[in-house]
């Protein structure tokens, strides 16, 4: 370290280089490849980027996504035209095969031209006016060429119905994923009492958090003292400093339809948009820095183990007269578990079902909230409210049930991993192939298939396990259950009973307050057969890893006790000689884990 | 008789004959006669409503030819105010306990109220403008109003605004409703409440110059609106007359002189820029040719569409310049209408309101029967027909809009030929329109067999003898 005025290389970098050495140099030498392979793949993971726009009606808010993605009209514009559902923009890789647009329905999805897109999803739209419409699609997913946000994923929402606080809370979320919630406010005038109710809503996440305000071009003069009215008005209410842009959306859409070069870049800048694209990566960078610990944390685990393992070595050699007694005592405890294993298995049982058990607990408590929800809203504004925009409503309906059954599946598979899973193993490895395991039986497919799995729209996350960082999955109710674990799995044919509420909504209150009804039952079921079928597939692989671990650990005990016999019996000069290589190899893998830890620390909390 | 056709005069004529019968019958009555004669030779109401920042004031000041009303704050208007003409200029504080109370001003503005806002029921503000000759204009304050599915969210704001636009509704002979985008379902039926016909309403499409993608977009903003108001008003037929794109920003400064030959010289120097480049450079505190505080006032005075796309007209000097923006901002085509059309309906209406106020005092008074016979002679008094038709319409219209007997009433008092009231061409012979009318009579007798209100009743009885007097 010499020259100081040099800026520190980026933490990603340093972690990537320190876990190199640690895999290369200390774990595959010492027979621990499989969690320098686990540490490897978790570090070059892709986390999800994904930007939601939201905003009262007619700030321009699917302008700006088309804006940020640099398509005129990727998401449909006009004075007649109101967004009715949400719409996410991804690039042409990431989408279906051979990208294009497809529009969600509750229980399938179906391919459409873009051209035809705005009949389908905004309140003007051919279709969603239709009255003979039985269904109507409640999302879309719009594939992008040249898209200009990358795989960052760009959610255009619906500004009908107000501001939703749901999604203030989505930015509260963001220690777990990386998401960015912008707000898109008027240049004519300050931020509005909702506006400012909604960022206060964000609570902690507030740095998740930017203020865009659009239309400058056609406010030329009145935009930048609304950007420091708007600023110093949330210094004053919150007490932080949230980062308040001016963008010109029809700018940026002209500039981007440029050829690449300076006078693009020129145009693009002063049109805002650049700056915009800019914070968003900033505010992003979590999703290379949470990869980058998680591998490390992996490798961690492999470092700790060697060290026990180590020490244990070191021991024997000092002590071999109480070392041996201690290792044998414990061999016979691990031999007395493999023969009785059925003793073993009962409790596992047990804990299985009480995990089950919350699960399904914490499922009844939201689907109790969600009819909660809506039957006093029904009652306080009329089904006339809702029957103005069936489509609107019910999307956010299924939002409810889907967040609600992601909710419950995250409860399950996170205390799947801390109270049996990790208690038991302390091992990513096993954890790692179990949860594998496990959603794939979620996701109704194999693990072989189709790349969404990999995707991961944040919901099902290992390795944020493994971080003890459990994210809600709000953003798999957004996004769309179904894009996350799969369309046609056993969640799904709960949600077969949407287009019928499309229809019930229509027909009146009684109607739909039964189908309501109906529905949470149904997902009621649905959920506790999804979670019967994991337990039946994750019991035996619980099972067959624990039978092994113990064999392994049975065999390594075995070994460490030979060893302390034979130093016993070996001379002082090869003892010594053993013990300060042994010492010397202890220190080097605690300093390493003493670096990777500093380092996790500053990827997870330096990063805001 | 007026050019526009509309018996005015004789409408007028015989409510000054009525009002004369009822002086002769006392002393107090007098007085009545006398208050009942103000309103009825005062120049129409007209009451501007609409959303928060709508353009109200803007609009206002235009027509008035001045810069009276105060639009710069955000809440700019919080209270009523009604613009008169007359002299000397003055402003008197009216209290909602009825008293009055003079408003110390500095040169045209208000300087020092110290009455609580929630006390005033309205300004009443006189100006020797000839341009408010022929109407009084009510200013409001906005209607905050927020889509339905916000009600939850927004109690709380449910506004002062609502109340005294609505109080101050109650003495306008018509409105004007301005909105910027399309009106909301609660701002409609907030309308309808006011109780304005589509005949005594007009909407009007403000900030025209900023519509769409405004004046950097691929189309023309002006030309833009004027597509949008045309179908706004087949979409809107059943709320208001019709509805007129204007440009605010560019009548306020057109109609009010603000505009000088240094503007002219200075938004000239300026030409030959690119657009997005003019966008720019008005953005910014650069020094150029012309400096920044030039190209602010340039901005504050015309908006973006007019400071771009006046550059060539400046070079013919200020006045050509403000005659570009007063051809640009609407406003001669909503003065048009304003005097023809609402103005006309307007009246009709005024006169309708002192029907009803007619028909009130004859239930106060011990001399009703005397002043039934006063009101039953002006009923049946040919040329107060069309009145009387329009009370009809007013009543269908809370009752039962959609009823064809609605549509036929609103037809009769909508044209003024004998044709067009029946629904023919203009050019029609008198033996097409005799059986055109015996064909309608023949349809009211019939209709008045099934009819589903009261106030159904009573405008068949009217419409079977309209139509019967066209048959002859």
């Amino acid at each position: 370290m010499s020259d100081v005025a040099a800026p520190p290389a980026p933490a990603t970098d340093r972690a990537a280089a320190l876990l190199e050495t640690i895999t290369t140099k200390i774990l595959r030498p010492f027979q621990f490849d499989a969690v320098a392979d686990l540490a490897a793949r978790r570090a070059a993971q892709d986390l999800a980027r994904t930007v939601v726009v939201v905003g009262e009606v007619k700030r321009g808010k699917s302008y700006l996504v088309n804006a940020l993605v640099g398509v005129r009209d990727a998401s449909p514009v006009g004075v007649d035209v109101t967004t009715s559902t949400t719409l996410s923009f991804t690039d042409t890789d990431a989408g279906a095969p051979g990208g294009g647009t497809e529009l969600i329905y509750p229980d399938r999805t179906e391919a459409i031209t873009h051209a035809d897109l705005e009949d389908w999803v905004s309140c003007e739209g051919a279709r969603v006016r239709d009255a003979r419409a039985v269904e109507l699609p409640t999302r879309a997913v719009v594939a992008v060429p040249g898209n200009r946000m990358g795989t960052t994923t760009v959610i255009d929402t619906p500004g009908v119905g107000g501001l939703d606080p749901s999604y203030a809370a989505l930015a509260a979320d963001s220690a777990a994923r990386a998401c960015v919630v912008v707000i898109v406010c008027d240049a004519s005038t300050p931020l509005t009492a909702p506006e400012m109710e909604f960022i206060s809503g964000a609570g902690a996440g507030v740095e998740a958090l930017i203020v865009v305000v659009t239309k400058t071009d056609k406010n030329v003069r009145r935009w930048r003292p609304i950007v420091e009215q708007n600023t110093a008005l949330l210094r004053e209410h919150l007490g932080r400093e949230i980062p308040v842009l001016g963008v010109s959306s029809l700018r940026a859409v002209a500039a981007a339809e440029m050829p690449p070069g300076a006078s693009r870049d020129a145009a693009e800048h002063r049109s805002g948009i650049t700056a915009l694209r800019a914070l968003i990566e900033t505010k992003l960078a979590v999703a290379g820095q949470l990869p980058a610990a998680s591998g490390l944390r992996t490798a961690v685990g492999g470092l700790s183990s060697l060290a026990d393992d180590l020490a244990v070595q070191i021991a024997a050699i000092n002590d071999a007269a109480r070392v041996v007694p201690d290792l044998t005592a414990q061999l016979d405890e691990l031999k007395e578990l493999k023969d009785h294993s059925q003793q073993w298995e009962q409790y596992l049982q047990r804990d299985l079902t009480l995990i089950r058990q919350n699960a399904t607990d914490e499922l009844d408590r939201r689907l109790d909230g969600i009819r909660e929800k809506w039957t006093s809203r029904i009652n306080k504004n009329g089904m006339e409210v809702l029957r103005k925009n069936p489509q609107h409503f019910t999307a956010e309906m299924e939002r409810d049930f889907q967040s609600a059954m992601a909710e419950s599946m995250t409860v399950f598979l996170e205390q799947l991993y801390t109270t049996i899973v990790k208690p038991r193993f302390d091992s990513d490895v096993v954890w790692e192939e179990i949860y594998e395991q496990v959603v794939a039986t979620l996701s109704g497919r194999t693990l072989d298939t189709h790349s969404v799995a990999g995707k991961r729209h944040g919901l099902l996350d290992p390795s944020m396990l493994t971080m003890g960082v459990m994210g809600s999955s709000m953003l798999g109710g957004i996004v769309g259950l179904s894009t996350v674990v799969g369309v046609g799995a056993v969640v799904g044919i709960a949600w077969v009973g949407f287009n019928l509420g499309f229809r019930a909504m229509r027909a009146g209150k009684t109607n739909l307050l039964a189908w309501m009804r109906e529905t949470t039952a149904a997902t009621k079921t649905a959920t506790a057969r999804t979670f019967e079928s994991t337990i039946a597939l994750a019991r035996p692989e619980i099972v067959i890893r624990y039978r092994e671990h113990l064999k392994t650990s049975i065999a390594q005990l075995q070994t460490q006790i030979k060893d302390a016999e034979e130093s016993a019996r070996s001379d002082t000069a090869a003892r010594e000689k053993k013990r300060d290589r042994l010492e010397n190899n202890l220190k080097v893998v605690k300093g390493n884990i003493a670096r990777a830890e500093a380092l996790i620390a500053e990827l997870t909390g330096a990063g805001r | 008789m007026t050019a526009s056709g509309m018996p005015l005069d004789p409408v007028r004529a015989g409510l000054d004959r009525a009002l004369h019968a009822l002086a002769a019958l006392g002393p107090d009555l007098a007085g009545h006669a006398n208050r009942i004669g103000a309103i009825l030779w005062s120049p129409p109401r007209i009451v501007i409503v609409g959303r928060l920042k709508a353009g109200k004031s803007t609009l206002v000041n235009a027509l008035i030819g001045a810069k009276i009303a105060d639009t710069a704050a955000l809440e700019a208007t919080s209270v009523v105010s009604v613009y008169q003409e007359g002299a000397p200029a003055r402003i008197e504080a009216v209290l909602l306990d009825g008293t009055r109370a003079p408003v110390p001003t500095e040169r045209g503005r208000i300087h020092g109220l110290d009455i609580a806002p929630h006390d005033i029921a309205y300004l009443h503000r006189w100006l020797p403008s000839a341009a408010i000759r022929d109407y009084t204009l009510v200013d409001t304050p906005g209607l905050a109003t927020l889509t339905a599915e916000n009600e939850a969210r927004t109690r709380r704001v449910l506004i002062d605004g609502y109340d005294q636009t609505r109080t101050a509704s109650v003495d306008a002979d018509a409105a004007v409703f301005l909105f910027d985008g399309a009106p909301r379902a609660d701002e409609i039926d907030f309308l309808r409440q006011l109780g304005f016909t589509p005949l005594t309403t007009l909407g009007v499409l403000s900030r025209a110059d900023g519509f769409g993608e405004g004046a950097l977009g691929a189309r023309d903003p002006l030309a833009h609106a004027g597509e949008h108001a045309t179908r706004l008003s087949a979409q809107l037929a059943d709320t208001v007359m019709t509805v007129v794109p204007i440009a605010g920003l560019l009548a306020e400064t057109s109609h009010t002189g603000a505009l000088t030959e240094a503007d002219a010289r200075a938004l000239h120097a300026m030409h030959g820029i690119d657009p997005f480049d003019l966008i720019d450079l008005l953005d910014s505190d650069d020094d150029a040719l012309v400096p920044p505080h030039v190209r602010g006032r340039l901005v504050d005075l015309m908006g973006e569409y007019g400071t771009i796309h006046g550059r060539s007209v400046a070079a013919q000097g200020a006045a050509a310049l403000n005659d570009w923006l007063v051809t640009h901002s609407g406003v001669p085509r909503l003065q048009n209408l304003l005097a023809s059309h609402l103005g006309v309906f307007a009246a009709v209406k005024r006169a309708h309101r002192i029907l009803g106020e007619l028909d009130r005092l004859a239930y106060s008074r011990p001399e009703r029967e005397r002043i039934r016979d006063i009101v039953d002679r002006l009923r049946s008094d040919p040329a107060l027909h069309t009145v009387v038709l329009f009370g009809h319409l007013e009543a269908m219209l809370g009752a039962d809009p959609a009823s064809p007997v609605t549509h036929e009433l609103r037809r009769l008092v909508e044209h003024s030929s004998p044709a067009m009231k029946l629904g023919l061409s203009p050019t029609a012979g008198p033996d097409h329109v005799r059986a055109a009318a015996q064909d309608k009579l023949a349809w009211a007798h019939a209709q008045a067999l099934v009819t589903l209100t009261a106030a159904e009743d009573a405008a068949l009885v009217a419409l079977i003898h309209t139509y019967g007097n066209l048959s002859r």
